[in-house]
């Protein structure tokens, strides 16, 4: 229909070899002497060109003679020997052939070859590159597994005992005695525990104040001394125990329809100064007591 | 694009036959087409439900098409506009655009609509992702001829790979079906993604078609016993363990997708009605090229499954005796994408039977009348039985990818 398009077609090697095989005399009908011949010819080329080759012995012919030789002995063997052989009554028992599919030889290589194939992306044709590198770091995984948890979690708990072991006048790497209950403490409080153990839930309210204001007290003075030598502690804590030095107090429960300001008791609301300064605004706080109360209350506290 | 040029004269053929591979054709040089006589002289004239469902497949995924259809439906003028794939704001959804295949059309599988849309997918200007869905998507192979979902991702996908277009490549069976039993609906789902577009295919030179070194397969079954889907893979193995001892054959059980009815007898208003199984064969060669098989039990069943086993090898080992770098079903993809590449002379080998169908050769006049050159013929040489096919590109390629 149309010309033939494309390169030219290339000369194959067969044909070139073919006017030189039906020229040279061929001795055989058979392709065993036509490939004979051809190797002669190759032969006799290459040794024009360089030295002759050594002849080698025909080893493969002596074998078979040698091997038949053997089946003759063996048959002599045979005929010498006065054993009769099976008697032909069994060559009518039933022959049972068992046929067994090995159907189910699946190779290791076979779950990742599916993951390829049943996948929804078009096959490749590449075969799955079966890494064992993976295989023995998942043999060797369990036991390192657990060595480096165990481990971590050793690091994690010294990390945490650090400032109790160093606060005890005999420093190890292993809290006992007071410091392990406290770091037990310390660890459920982490946990979520609501408060610590060793607080004390009731005692004297004096005695209760002084221990808060002097803990705060102590916290002034070391943050103080810190600042003069210069170090950067860490961040205030502004819990609602009075430790924090701007400490907002809590805005007081109200009931429901009752003035924000002052207390109401016996029919009579009582304004206590702080409550007038806060609503008129006086005494150098300028225009920022023109508002409502409600913007300044939290300072009541604190003044 | 249809709007600025003036309007082209539209090239005329008769016959609803080749419909999808002459819109495709249409789509891909963007020339118009006049089909006249469709189903003319028969007492059910016009487009089928299935074609002009992929009609409007084609407009879901095209920008500026305009499509005519005669009163009678007997004559069609389709104006081919710009391949978009499933880009925001026409049709598409979060990127993916729904197709329903209604009830109607449950005589094709769903591969009759994925095979051209595919050829399409790498001229596309954006991304291609189409979900096909609804009462008539059978993802199964069916009686029709149609192969089923597995085999186009297993066998038509991985040949894109020849042309260069093998990234983001991928066919979600999202609910498999059968093909179903009277007039019952199907509720499959596929969801094609393709990612990959070029601006021209590579030139194809595919002449060795080397040694079957692997045979793979897909066993499904639908709403039936699992064993079938053994029994049809010991058939299968049992015939072709003897050329290939490299044959694995992966089974797939699922259930039959529900369909809404409003029977009396399924009170719960819905009932499965795709039930069935088959069997997809792959073969592999050492140079990569792929010969596939399919075969499904009929509707009405009858058949066991040990049967479809294995007529399915039977009918692997008859692809592979007919030779050739690419079989019959999936030539006219190749030889289309070879004919779209860089104007160069591709080359590929076919085996005679594969090249001698009707589909091939009305595919080679047609792409010459579309402007395309003539194909080539010759001898393969050798002791080959086989044709050479030599195929010039038109060099237009991907138009929405063009650099301006």
């Amino acid at each position: 229909m149309a010309p033939t398009l494309g390169k030219r077609k290339r000369v194959t090697r067969e044909e070139l070899e073919r006017p030189s095989r039906s020229a040279s005399p061929s001795s055989g009908s058979g392709e065993d002497s036509g490939a004979e011949d051809l190797q002669a010819i190759f032969q006799r080329a290459f040794e024009a060109k360089f030295k002759p080759l050594p002849i080698e012995p025909k080893k493969p012919k002596i074998e078979e003679t040698r091997i038949e030789e053997e089946d003759e002995d063996s048959e002599q063997a045979e005929a010498e020997s006065d054993w009769s052989g099976i008697s032909s009554a069994d060559d009518d028992a039933i022959e049972v052939i068992e046929y067994n599919p090995t159907l189910s030889t699946y190779s290791p290589s076979e779950t990742t070859e599916k993951k390829v194939f049943m996948s929804s992306k078009p096959p490749t044709s590449t075969q799955p590159r079966i890494s064992t590198a993976t295989t023995t770091k998942k043999t060797a995984d369990p036991d390192t597994e657990l060595t480096n948890l165990k481990n971590d979690h050793a690091l994690q708990k010294l990390l945490r005992d650090s400032h109790l072991l160093s606060a005890s006048p005999t420093p190890t790497l292993t809290a006992t005695g007071v410091a392990r209950h406290k770091s037990t403490d310390l660890h459920l409080q982490s946990l979520g525990a609501k408060g610590s153990v060793f607080t004390q839930k009731k005692m004297p309210m004096a005695q209760r104040k002084h221990m808060v204001q002097k803990a705060r007290l102590g916290e002034e003075k070391r943050r103080a001394l810190a600042k003069e030598a210069g170090i950067v502690l860490e961040r205030e804590q502004r819990d609602g125990n009075g430790n924090g030095k701007a400490e907002r107090e809590k805005r007081r429960e109200r009931g429901v329809g009752a003035p924000s300001v002052g207390r109401f008791r016996g029919g009579t609301l009582m304004l206590s100064r702080g409550d007038v300064r806060s609503i008129t605004g006086g005494r150098g706080r300028g225009g920022n007591g023109k508002g409502k109360g409600k913007g300044m209350k939290g300072k009541r506290g604190g003044g | 694009m249809a709007l600025d040029t003036p309007l082209q004269q539209p090239l005329s053929f008769t016959g609803h036959h080749h419909l999808t591979t002459r819109l495709v054709l249409a789509t891909l040089t963007g020339r118009p087409i006049r089909i006249t006589q469709i189903r003319s002289t028969t007492t059910n004239p016009g487009l089928t439900r299935s074609e002009t469902n992929f009609i409007r497949l084609l407009d879901a995924v095209t920008n500026g098409s305009q499509i005519q259809f005669s009163m009678t439906g007997t004559t069609l003028v389709y104006r081919p506009g710009l391949i978009t794939g499933s880009a925001e704001g026409l049709g598409a959804s979060g990127g993916v655009i729904r197709h329903e295949i209604p009830a109607e059309c449950r005589k094709r599988g769903v591969s009759w609509w994925l095979l051209p849309l595919c050829m399409l997918a790498p001229f596309s200007k954006g991304n291609m992702n189409v979900q096909f869905w609804g009462e008539g998507c059978i993802t199964s192979s069916t009686l029709a001829g149609d192969i089923s979902a597995d085999t186009v991702r297993t066998a038509i996908l991985p040949l894109y790979k020849h042309f260069a277009i093998e990234r983001g490549i991928e066919l979600r069976i999202l609910k498999r079906s059968a093909q179903p039993v009277g007039g019952k609906g199907a509720g499959g789902e596929v969801q094609l993604v393709f990612n990959h577009q070029v601006r021209l295919p590579k030139t194809l030179h595919l002449l060795n078609p080397g040694r079957v070194k692997k045979i793979r397969g897909v066993s499904y079954c639908v709403e039936v016993p699992k064993s079938n889907n053994e029994r049809m893979t010991f058939a299968a193995r049992g015939v072709l363990n003897k050329f290939v001892p490299d044959t694995y054959i992966f089974s797939d059980a699922s259930a039959a997708p529900l369909i809404p009815t409003t029977a009396r007898s399924h009170p719960s208003g819905k009932m499965k009605a795709a039930v069935g199984f088959g069997l997809s064969l792959v073969a592999e060669t050492s140079t990569g090229v792929i010969y596939s098989a399919d075969l499904s039990s009929p509707p009405d069943g009858g058949v066991p499954a040990d049967d479809i086993g294995k007529q399915c090898a039977y009918q692997l080992l008859e692809k592979i005796s007919q030779g050739g770098c690419v079989e019959g079903v999936a030539a006219p993809t190749v030889l289309m994408l070879m004919a779209m590449g860089s104007e160069d002379v591709g080359r590929v080998a076919l085996g005679r039977d594969v090249l001698a169908s009707e589909e091939m050769i009305q595919l080679a006049r047609d792409s010459k009348v579309f402007g395309g050159s003539a194909w080539g013929f010759r001898e393969a040489g050798g002791d080959k039985e086989d044709i050479v096919v030599s195929v010039v590109g038109r060099g237009v390629g991907n138009v929405g990818r063009k650099v301006a």
